[in-house]
């Protein structure tokens, strides 16, 4: 008995001490996903339960906050499967390209809240890897296994995420009359 | 490196992800060209914002009473220990504990398969009392939800009565009443002629009494205590007499006489017809006041049910 309870309880607590601290960073990314708190609630405790059974597996010198993130957008896959969402996104990069044909430089004057509804305004395969790498700061190759794509594709949506992101905000200060700079 | 090729790398560059080498090089360029290090300093700027903003905004912040929650959750589910382990704990000994269990588990299965085939009757006895015992319980259950349906249907009664004090006798309503037609329209079909059918109804129920002249005095929708009523008000030797109809979903035998309401002064019968209770409300006597809901009785369920409601 005591050597049961022993082995749980240092397995808790290396758990408590690499994974727990993590849950807000899980999350943000899962209402990012979600876009509403029942749902990211759900995602994130699914997320810390199925890491528990399987910390085991975790190897300590990794990236814990990457290997976390990872669960979540595997359970958010099964709950989007579950709800018919999941489908396969037709490749409108191409099309996307061609209606971001101008550099438009980025307004000043543009509150958190304004940055956050341009954000949301981009399709979500460019604005997620966005998230991932400027927000969540996971490096290309972190992000490409994340989201389960090529090096290449990720460094092309976030390049473009990135242009779109300044175009809405353009648009956002267009709409307040703010100048641009240049 | 010029500016095309500069830009076509400021991603990566931003990004922290580009060879040391070409990092020389754009770093290079950088010194030289001022429009590219404000190309720079404003995507930066636009990325540590984007960040920031999404980092601190309130919606993105985990609930303390979640994360406590799933913390407290998490704990339970990582040091309760399975069945297997509370067997097996203490290694050998545990071991041998948990084959002992399993053996006696062997015996206890064996032994039982026996004595279930040498004890059917007892078991047949057993559940005989159980199903009288589970018989008892559903005829209570039975009991108390036709004590609650009752209850239900007199604060029905009591509703129609307060109608026609308030309408009828007082004209004290807080809303006003639309007529049949505005009614019909807005609330079902079968406020359509309804007071026709009422009145001919219980003309025909005082026909074997010629005195008895009755005289149709009003019929609207009205509200009463947020109920809203088909209301048809008559008078007969002074008496005014209500016929009221509400939507109710209360349970009740069809077309049985619900309930004899009185408060000492007005008496009210009613009847469910479908989704309908109707009332007859006045200061006849009880007994006259139930004769007549008898009386219009089919003629009210015909005009129901041809109004499909």
């Amino acid at each position: 008995m005591f050597g049961i309870g022993t082995e749980r309880e240092k397995e808790w607590g290396a758990f408590e001490a690499e994974a727990l601290p993590l849950m807000p960073d899980v999350f943000r990314v899962a209402k990012w996903l979600a876009r509403d708190t029942a749902i990211a609630e759900d995602l994130t405790q699914e997320t810390f339960i199925q890491a528990l059974k399987s910390f085991h597996r975790y190897s300590p010198d990794t990236n814990c906050r990457a290997w976390l993130i990872t669960i979540l957008y595997r359970v958010n896959g099964k709950r989007r499967m579950k709800l018919g969402q999941l489908k396969l996104v037709e490749d409108t990069e191409e099309q996307i390209a061609q209606t971001v044909a101008f550099e438009p430089s980025i307004p000043q004057h543009l509150t958190d809240e304004e940055i956050i509804r341009a954000i949301e305004r981009v399709p979500k395969k460019f604005s997620e890897v966005v998230m991932l790498t400027d927000v969540e700061e996971f490096t290309y190759k972190e992000a490409a296994e994340l989201l389960d794509l090529p090096i290449g594709t990720v460094m092309s949506r976030l390049h473009r995420g990135r242009r779109l992101l300044r175009q809405e905000l353009t648009g956002v200060a267009g709409e307040y009359g703010i100048a641009s700079n240049g | 490196m010029d500016c095309q090729e500069f830009r076509r790398l400021i991603e990566s560059y931003l990004g922290d992800e580009l060879l040391v080498e070409t990092n020389h090089y754009v770093l290079r360029h950088l010194e030289n060209c001022r429009d590219c290090r404000e190309q720079l300093a404003t995507r930066r700027e636009l990325r540590g914002r984007l960040r920031n903003a999404v980092i601190t905004m309130p919606e993105m912040q985990i609930g303390d009473i979640f994360a406590s929650r799933l913390q407290i959750n998490l704990r339970q589910i990582a040091l309760q220990p399975n069945i297997w382990d509370r067997l097996t704990a203490g290694g050998f000994a545990g071991m041998r504990v948990a084959l002992v269990g399993f053996a006696c588990l062997l015996v206890v299965v064996i032994g039982g398969f026996f004595m279930l085939r040498s004890s059917n009757d007892q078991i047949a006895a057993n559940t005989d009392t159980r199903i009288d015992q589970r018989q008892t319980l559903i005829e209570a259950n039975k009991a108390r939800l036709a004590d609650a349906v009752k209850v239900a249907w007199n604060e029905l009664s009591g509703q129609a009565v307060g109608d026609h004090k308030n309408c009828a006798v007082k004209f004290n309503l807080s809303e006003r009443p639309i007529s049949l037609d505005e009614a019909a329209k807005k609330f079902g079909r079968i406020n359509k002629d309804i007071d026709k059918t009422v009145f001919e109804a219980t003309k025909t129920a005082f026909s074997d009494k010629p005195a008895s002249r009755i005289e149709l005095l009003e019929a609207h929708s009205c509200i009463f205590g947020g109920r809203r009523f088909t209301h048809i008000v008559m008078r007969r030797q002074g008496k005014v007499i209500s016929v009221l109809v509400t939507d109710t979903d209360l349970p009740a035998e069809a077309n049985a006489p619900l309930t004899d309401h009185t408060d000492g002064v007005l008496n009210a019968a009613g009847f469910s017809i479908g989704r309908h209770a109707f009332f007859i409300v006045s200061d006849m006597d009880a007994a006259d006041n139930t004769a007549v809901a008898r009386a219009i009785f089919p003629a009210m369920r015909r005009h129901i049910d041809a109004a499909g409601a």
